[in-house]
């Protein structure tokens, strides 16, 4: 058995290298501008830097000797991007796809002040005569040059006389160590056990997640055992009344429960049942009979869906031989059901319940916030309301992970309630 | 001989499926008899409902059948009259079941002994169902040791055998094989015959054999009934149904089916 | 089965689903959801046209509130607009929802399925690796989460159900490719010389076409329930008469006793998911050979 775990946990290791790949290519590759997402409109450059410096955002995607800064937004003529509006004495030229900059200016360029501990660059395509980060710039020619420089002083570009005309001017940190990146520093600070900062909260997202688990659990556990029970011997029920109107009601009952969208059981629940009734308080989180009518919504909504599985796992066991068999020796029909058909069938329904056990940590985003619940959930929706880039992060990552954990218990249930299956 | 030979007596028995358009008469006005010690056999081509018959003689028939008249009458008395209760007192005690799919027949999550065990415990009291169990291992000649295995650790013939084994916990009457050897390999398709055969002549069994292969028929059986598409066709003594069948059917089934070793030397 | 018998296999399948009541009152739905939609459309794309607010976007405060009557069927909603035209956009929006999102998903399950059914080797041990990471992604949060990124909107849902739910239609089509890969037909075509391309789109796929048609029926109603879902929170559909916008709207309105426009929104979802569910297992029974035994 150990050795078999071990086989086992060996194999989780690629589908964990895949999730941590996922959540990071969705975040620092598909998610774009995340600073921007997260922090709006109307903050500093010099804050959205730091947002990206905290979260290792100003490094290099995978790997790289430079890196973008928020400091200089690059500058291109032809296509009109740059900031050059804010210079003084600069024109642009959309025909020549230039921008000039006149006799004797002197212009700050970068938008904060940079970091004195590290080296830049500027890239630049000029023409004519100036000085840039102290070093001479000059030729009649278009030509390119690249500056290399400490992030110590304020950088200007300086004009003399002579005309001096602009195509391209960007501006890169120097990086020490090309492996350096913002993969290893996710997989570095995940290492550490680390997962990032609540902007919203202002609170390390570790001890949101902490003070949220109980009050979901408080919430799944009960659906969760309590769904089992109920849709175990409904299913039961099913099997030993099969082909009766019992079990077809059931069966329309499942589909039908199915297919009423989560969100009407909330409202619904809420109007008729707390509001209307007044059964139930509606919102709220101070006494278990807070907890009544939520639990009771997770139950209802996930029976259909269940029910019609374990029908079908039960129905599946009645119709195979050993059933037959057992008849034949004068097994009466409720002890086939009970301890012929059951304990074979717990084989596929423990797979189902285990693998639905990170259930009990995402499984409940509308429930908690629709009824005040201070849980995961709740956190959920609203670090997705309010773009809290590293919450939803950290949950996604962490009902992943506890998915592939489930699955290894999976098996190892399988292992145990199943007597073929061999271990090795 | 008088009728009260006979231990089972099928009289007429109809066993149908569905309605209408759709109706299949599974078994149509069939009858026969088995009488005490007797093996008789019960030939006919895959579907022409053998096993609904021998499902029947105790209600055993999947839930879609409808009995359409006739009796069984065991020892005297109407299968299909008896209440639910008294049926299952009567399965597995006066009349057992062995079935062609060993592996499939037992169940996978528990051991033999536990099943074996079952089958004593629901009809006897007061037993040692431990020694039981090794006893009746040792009648179909299993050694002890296999009783703590699950059936996947089995082979088919030792299936077989176990299911043997608890068909006869509680020392039935009346044995019922449906195909008990189709699935198994021939060589070992020979050891189940022959203990078959052996428990026949020790224990004083009946058994309804139920086969689609002569080459049994003529290893076993005292006498033979013939069915197709529902209906008895032909019946008697073996020697008379093999050496001068009937029915066409029966001829042609004989020439279809793979004869097994010692029919050829009868015939020669 | 092969393919003449693959091709029997439609047929097959079409009579037994006529035979079934329930499943062509179904489909009666289903086409009457799909008309309702097509005709939605008609009505968007014409105000487009026509470069005005159509008339379901218009507030009208002197009509807020009317209960369903001769003018308004289903009623007006807060702002005085007919909840009946609303509802149909609603219907248009959730086709759109359910059949990009297939678009999207589809494909890419068909694709990854079958060249590691086919290929096997490497290249199904990355489909797998990459299906079993995505199947561990916690669902809706997962979609939530790339709409979140992608930005408000409609695109966000497209992105966020169709690249998460191409994961079980994946694991299908790979066992059945596994399947048919051994049959005499695909070794005919092996031996012919087809290339691989040919032998998968052109003889291998036409004959699991089945799994597809039932997953595209059954994924529908899912797609449709998230995007209702999405709207609701407010991360979906931003000013379009999306059902789940509606339902928000409706919940407020339902405290102050006006049923309308929550009973007939709620309605309408739970038909065509109902009707889609329900279309889906006939379908599957119908089209899936073992059971019909
Ligand atoms: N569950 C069932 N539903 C409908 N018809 C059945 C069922 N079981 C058996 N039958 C019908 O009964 C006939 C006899 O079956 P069976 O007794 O199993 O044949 P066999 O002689 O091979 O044992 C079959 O041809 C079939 O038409
Ligand atoms: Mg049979």
């Amino acid at each position: 058995m150990l050795k078999y775990i071990a086989k086992r946990l060996f194999q989780m290791f690629p589908t964990v290298v895949g999730v941590v790949l996922v959540t990071f290519l969705l975040f620092n590759v598909v998610g774009g501008d995340l600073a921007a997402t997260a922090l709006g409109k109307n903050v500093s450059l010099q804050m959205m830097e730091d947002f990206d410096a905290q979260r290792g955002l100003d490094k290099p995607l995978f790997f790289g000797y430079r890196a973008g800064t928020r400091a200089f937004e690059d500058l291109d003529a032809s296509v009109g991007r740059g900031r050059w509006q804010a210079w003084s004495n600069a024109t642009h030229s959309a025909e020549t796809g230039t921008v000039a900059i006149g006799p004797q200016t002197e212009i700050l360029l970068p938008a904060f002040a940079l970091d004195p501990g590290r080296d830049y660059e500027w890239t630049v395509v000029y023409r004519g005569k100036a000085i840039l980060a102290g070093e001479a710039l000059d030729s009649g020619r278009w030509s390119r040059a690249k500056i290399r420089f400490g992030g110590g002083r304020d950088v200007f570009l300086q004009t003399g006389e002579e005309p001096f005309e602009l195509r391209r001017l960007s501006l890169r940190k120097v990086v020490a160590n090309p492996f350096d990146s913002q993969l290893s520093f996710y997989v570095r600070q995940l290492l550490r056990g680390d997962l990032g900062t609540s902007e919203y909260f202002k609170q390390p997202v570790a001890r949101l997640l902490a003070d949220g688990i109980v009050p979901s659990l408080k919430l799944t556990v009960p659906i969760f055992f309590i769904g089992i029970v109920v849709s175990v011997s409904l299913s039961l029920v099913c099997a030993f009344f099969r082909d009766t109107w019992l079990d077809r009601f059931f069966v329309v009952l499942s589909v039908a429960l199915m297919s009423i969208n989560y969100l009407v059981y909330i409202v619904a629940g809420q109007y008729l049942l707390s509001y209307k009734l007044g059964w139930f308080p509606v919102w709220g989180y101070e006494s278990w009979r807070f907890l009544v009518l939520p639990v009771a919504i997770g139950v209802v909504s996930g029976l259909g869906a269940n029910l019609r599985f374990y029908r079908t796992i039960m129905l599946d066991e009645m119709y195979k031989d050993y059933v037959r068999t057992a008849f034949a020796k004068g097994v009466s029909k409720p002890r086939v059901l009970f301890v012929h058909v059951l304990k074979n069938a717990m084989i596929p329904i423990i797979t189902n319940v285990v693998i639905a056990i990170p259930f009990l940590y995402t499984g409940s985003l509308l429930l908690e916030s629709f009824f005040g619940v201070p849980g995961l959930g709740y956190l959920g929706i609203n670090a997705i309301l309010s773009s809290d880039i590293d919450v939803v992060r950290a949950l996604v990552l962490i009902g992943a992970l506890l998915f592939v954990v489930a699955n290894l218990l999976t098996d190892l249930c399988y292992a145990a309630a199943d007597p073929r299956v061999k271990l090795g | 001989m008088t009728s009260n030979d006979n231990i089972l007596a099928v009289e007429d028995l109809g066993v149908h499926f569905g309605s209408g358009d759709g109706l299949v008469k599974a078994v149509d006005e069939v009858s026969f008899t088995v009488r005490r010690g007797e093996t008789v056999a019960l030939v006919g081509e895959s579907g022409s409902g053998k096993s609904i018959s021998a499902l029947s003689l105790t209600k055993l028939a999947p839930r879609a059948a409808r009995y359409a008249g006739g009796r069984i009458l065991f020892e005297g008395r109407d299968m299909l009259a008896l209440s639910d209760a008294e049926l299952r007192r009567i399965r597995g005690s006066r009349i057992s079941y062995i079935f062609q799919e060993p592996m499939a027949s037992l169940n996978p999550v528990f051991t033999i002994q536990w099943q074996i065990e079952e089958a004593i415990r629901l009809h006897q009291r007061g037993v040692d169902r431990k020694r039981e169990v090794a006893r009746l291992l040792g009648l179909v000649h299993l050694p002890e040791r296999l009783a703590r295995a699950y059936p996947h650790e089995m082979s088919g013939g030792q299936l077989q055998r176990c299911m043997i084994a608890m068909a006869l916990a509680c020392s039935p009457d009346l044995l019922v094989a449906d195909e008990p050897t189709t699935a198994l390999d021939v060589t070992v398709q020979r050891e189940i015959l022959n203990l078959l055969a052996e428990l026949g002549r020790n224990v004083g069994l009946s058994i309804l054999m139920i086969t689609h292969n002569f080459g049994i028929v003529a290893d076993l059986a005292d006498r033979v009934y013939v069915m197709q598409k529902g209906r008895i066709v032909e019946e008697g003594e073996t020697r008379q149904v093999l050496y001068d069948p009937r029915a066409e059917y029966t001829r042609q089934l004989m020439a279809a089916v793979p004869r097994l070793h010692p029919r050829t030397e009868e015939e020669q | 089965m092969e393919t003449e018998k693959g091709q029997s296999l439609w047929g097959d399948a079409w009579r037994r689903l006529k035979k079934n009541r329930l499943a062509m009152a179904c489909l009666g739905m289903v086409v009457f959801f799909t008309l309702l939609a097509l005709y939605g459309e008609g009505v968007h794309q014409y105000w487009k046209w026509k470069d005005a607010t159509p008339p379901f976007q218009l507030a009208d405060l002197g009509k807020a509130y009317t209960a369903p009557g001769l003018h308004h069927w289903m009623g007006t909603d807060g702002l005085g607009r007919d909840v009946m035209s609303r509802l149909v956009q609603g219907a248009r929006i959730a086709y759109k929802v359910g059949i990009v999102t297939s678009l999207i998903a589809i494909p890419i399950g068909v694709f990854f399925g079958c060249i590691a059914g086919y290929f096997g080797g490497r290249t199904d041990d990355f489909v797998v690796w990459l299906y079993s990471t995505f199947a561990s992604m916690p669902g809706l949060l997962f979609i939530l989460a790339i709409a979140m990124l992608v930005g408000k909107g409609l695109l966000g849902i497209y992105l966020g159900i169709g690249l998460t739910t191409w994961v079980g239609l994946c694991r299908l089509v790979r066992g059945e490719v596994i399947k048919h890969k051994e049959q005499t037909y695909v070794q005919a075509a092996k031996a012919l010389g087809l290339g691989p391309a040919r032998i998968i789109f052109l003889h291998i796929l036409p004959n699991i076409m089945h799994v597809v048609i039932v997953t595209f029926t059954l994924r529908f109603p899912a797609a449709v329930g998230t995007e209702v879902f999405m709207s609701f929170l407010g991360i979906g559909v931003q000013d379009e008469p999306s059902w789940g916008l509606m339902i928000n709207n409706a919940r407020m309105r339902l405290w102050q006793g006006m049923w309308w426009e929550m009973t007939f929104v709620t309605l309408a979802v739970f038909l065509l998911v109902l009707a889609f569910n329900l279309l889906g297992d006939a379908l599957r029974d119908a089209l899936d050979p073992r059971l019909n035994d």
